[in-house]
């Protein structure tokens, strides 16, 4: 024999190997980031702006909780056909993600991946899109603290009217307050933003360990954002 | 139940992969008992030593067996082979990518299979192909042209082919979509169907890739240095030694921020901050990269600059022209590439005093080459007569790519022209030129002068061959013209599309791929048919000139 059965083993494993890595490699892909076609003209438009802290998902007008020390997973409403711009801002030094799966709990099988890792400097601030299109329940959450950083996303049919009071259009919303528009929030009872706002005291502003939260008792969510966006590297 | 099916299937194949590593680490255990008692009864303590000194300059076959030496010709014969299978493997893809261009928008493969075959195609060619033919032929080529007196560092080598397939198959299982230069704002992001959701394993590939290189470079740089025998003097050391002393040195010295950078790339996938987006960092990577990325396009180019040295004077029948000028401008190569990286970033803001700087040197390569091709032609202009084999037809069509591959290349060094085209099918077309000509088409003219040693004496069907070369170098021709004309038009690369108003141009290239890839099917197939037949002819070769064992001066390893 002599080895004389070298060039067809040498030509089997080439013609083996070409095949398997072609297939391999051009065969579909895991579907579990789900992609997503934002409308460049969407119904309704919104901002929402959530500060990412290893704790919980926590927001500037924090509805109804008057001691931010203790952060909240905010539920969020929308309105079926709205394009969310969510703006995360570092709070904590940690690594976030912003994944929204449909359902009640986090599922990676098939999520959105709205914003992928971020800058874990305090103040650091990215954006990315979502396009709320079928109504449901939604899971937003953080895959590197998936138990503490996970709330609800409520998206609500265009023509509900049992629960169309709690639905702030942000299209409708005038700029509440001293609010920017960048930190709108569509959130339940989003008429009582005004009264849970004044309510909030001067604690609540201070997020966590960032200093640059800590200004003084007139509370101005604009020049904090200003800081924040200030201090990225 | 599907779940229990994969189970079992899982289990399957787990159990066959089990019987088959049994089966390997059999036929290894009980020929390493052999060796022992062998290398005992030659007064050896070691028998890796004792097989080493035994096969150092003798030439080797390929068979089974090369996976369980640890000589430098067997190294050798693992990187020929597996690097020859990578270059099937990522020349399907390029087939692939011709063929999905036939029409201008993304028909036969959607825009992220696209990228992720692009990728593949790129990485898979660059460091499994040309590193590997590179590195495959120095191992093999090296002991007899320097004489080596011991050969004690297979291990190293050994275990550096190892991680450097693993890398390789790492990048295919990737998947990344990234193309080969993982700039970071991009190899940070999964695509939307996952394409590069794993680019971290490709990461990895590629830095144990870099491991393997540096350890064979270090083994390579010092088997010519200092293992060298005593009758080789470094002044007159063939030119293919000398060309591939250069290149590890490139590679030594122009790897170093790379690896730095795709470690801590690495380290960006789990806590983002060194080349954020919201940073100027992303800068960084690139001139980290090209630091090494251009090196690594001399790197595959400078030892078949050596190898045609070798080959070329067999053919003519006369000596090479001028032995200190060639040694001489592959030389100035190596120390002008470490110089013109830039040019891969003249249109990212380096600014116009870098511009410049980067263009002039990029334009001092021609001394070198223009010193290297003058030399081919005036060895083949005072030879008495040519023998156009297959070999020295590669060579001739080699040096003619070379040619038209320079001029392209020194174009576009040019700032303003390459504002133009550095976007451009001209840029792909320049590169496919020199890869296909001088490092595919001399590492195929080496591979047909050895054939006959691998084979233990059997002859290549020289019609076949014809047909190989004829159909690589036309189709090659055809298709790198198409993109470089093309290229100057405004076509773009990298893209899964193009405007209608290319079409020509891409039907062309698709021409040309498709030719190719016939022409390696021939070549497979002379491979295969050529090696069932009886042994025909003696198996020394042209590069491995038989000499008498270095007397007084051997240094056995472990004796």
């Amino acid at each position: 024999m002599n080895g004389s059965k070298g060039g067809v083993a040498f030509a089997v494993i080439v013609v083996l190997s070409i095949a398997v890595a072609v297939g391999f490699v051009i065969s579909p892909q895991p579907t579990s980031v789900l992609s997503q076609v934002i409308p460049p003209n969407p119904a309704y438009t919104n901002s929402t702006t959530l500060y990412a802290n290893a704790a919980g998902w926590d927001t500037p007008t924090q509805y109804g909780n008057t001691n931010a020390a203790i952060p909240v997973n905010p539920t969020l409403n929308y309105t079926a056909g709205t394009v969310v711009t969510f703006t995360v801002i570092e709070t904590d030094s940690l690594p976030h993600n912003l994944y929204i799966a449909k359902g009640t709990s986090e599922n990676l099988a098939a999520y959105y991946s709205v914003i992928g890792a971020i800058n874990p400097i305090p103040g650091s601030k990215y954006t990315g899109e979502w396009y709320a299109q079928t109504p449901g329940v939604y899971t937003y959450w953080c895959q590197v603290h998936p138990t503490t950083m996970v709330g609800t996303i409520n998206v609500l049919p265009a023509n509900s009217t049992s629960i169309s009071n709690n639905v702030v259009k942000s299209t409708e919303l005038a700029p509440v307050g001293v609010h920017s528009p960048a930190i709108q929030l569509s959130i339940s009872h989003a008429v009582n933003i005004q009264d849970g706002f004044s309510a909030i005291s001067h604690n609540s502003l201070v997020l966590n360990n960032c200093p640059c939260f800590a200004d003084g008792p007139g509370i101005n969510w604009i020049p904090i954002e200003q800081i924040a966006t200030g201090i990225r590297i | 139940m599907a779940l229990y099916l994969t189970l079992l299937e899982y289990s399957i194949a787990m159990s066959l992969v089990g019987v088959v590593a049994f089966f390997v680490y059999y036929l290894y255990s009980s020929r390493r008992d052999a060796l022992a008692e062998d290398a005992e009864s030659h007064d050896y303590i070691d028998p890796a030593s004792y097989a080493r000194d035994q096969l150092k300059t003798k030439q080797r076959f390929a068979d089974w067996s090369i996976f369980l030496y640890n000589d430098s010709k067997s190294i050798g014969l693992r990187f020929i082979f597996t690097s020859l299978l990578f270059f099937f493997i990522a020349g399907a893809f390029g087939i692939l990518l011709r063929v999905s261009l036939t029409v201008p928008t993304p028909s036969v493969l959607s825009p992220d299979q696209y990228d992720i075959v692009l990728t593949q195609h790129a990485t898979l060619m660059l460091y499994m192909w040309a590193m590997g033919i590179t590195v495959g032929l120095a191992y093999y080529l090296l002991p007899t042209a320097i004489k080596v007196r011991r050969d004690n560092m297979g291990s190293y080598s050994s275990f550096a082919y190892w991680i450097w397939l693993l890398g390789g198959i790492f990048i295919v299982l990737s998947r990344s979509s990234t193309r080969w230069y993982f700039y970071p704002p991009l190899a940070l992001q999964g695509t939307l169907s996952g394409a590069g959701a794993d680019n971290w394993l490709a990461i990895i590939g590629l830095e144990m890739i870099f491991v393997a290189i540096m350890i064979i470079c270090i083994v390579v740089i010092r088997m010519i240095l200092m293992d060298r025998s005593e009758s080789v003097k470094l002044g007159n050391m063939s030119i293919y030694a000398w060309s591939v002393l250069f290149t590890m040195i490139l590679a030594v010295l122009s790897a170093g921020p790379v690896m730095i950078a795709l470690g801590m790339l690495f380290y960006d996938f789990f806590n983002p901050i060194f080349f954020t987006a919201s940073s100027g960092n992303v800068l960084l990577f690139t001139i980290l990269f090209w630091f090494w990325g251009h090196p690594i396009v001399y790197i595959p180019v400078i030892p078949f600059f050596g190898l045609i040295y070798e080959m070329m004077p067999t053919f003519t029948g006369n000596k090479v022209y001028s032995y200190s000028s060639a040694v001489f401008g592959l030389g100035l190569l190596l120390v002008l590439s470490m110089l013109v990286w830039g040019h891969h970033l003249m249109n990212s803001g380096l600014g116009v005093a870098w511009d410049l700087f980067f263009s002039t040197a990029s334009f001092f390569i021609v001394i070198p080459s223009a010193i290297t091709v003058f030399n081919y032609i005036a060895t083949m202009w005072t030879a008495p007569r040519i023998r156009m084999t297959t070999p020295m037809l590669f060579i001739i069509n080699g040096i003619i790519d070379f040619i038209i591959g320079g001029i392209t290349g020194v174009m576009q060094s040019n700032v303003g022209v390459n504002e133009i085209v550095h976007g451009t099918y001209w840029v792909t077309g320049h590169f496919h030129f020199i890869f296909l000509g001088v490092t595919t088409g001399i590492a195929f003219a080496a591979f047909y002068v050895l054939f006959p040693t691998f084979t233990r004496g059997r002859k290549y069907n020289e019609r076949l061959a014809g047909w190989h070369f004829a159909l690589t170098a036309i189709g090659s021709f055809i298709m790198s013209v198409a993109w470089t004309t093309g290229g100057f038009l405004g076509m773009p690369r990298a893209v899964d599309g193009y405007f209608p108003f290319f079409q020509p141009f891409q039907d062309t290239a698709i021409l040309g791929g498709l030719i190719i890839g016939v022409g390696q099917l021939i070549f497979l197939y002379n491979i295969a048919s050529s090696w069932l037949k009886a042994p025909s002819t003696d198996t020394s070769n042209i590069l491995e000139p038989d000499f008498p064992e270095p007397s007084g001066s051997a240094v056995s390893g472990g004796r």
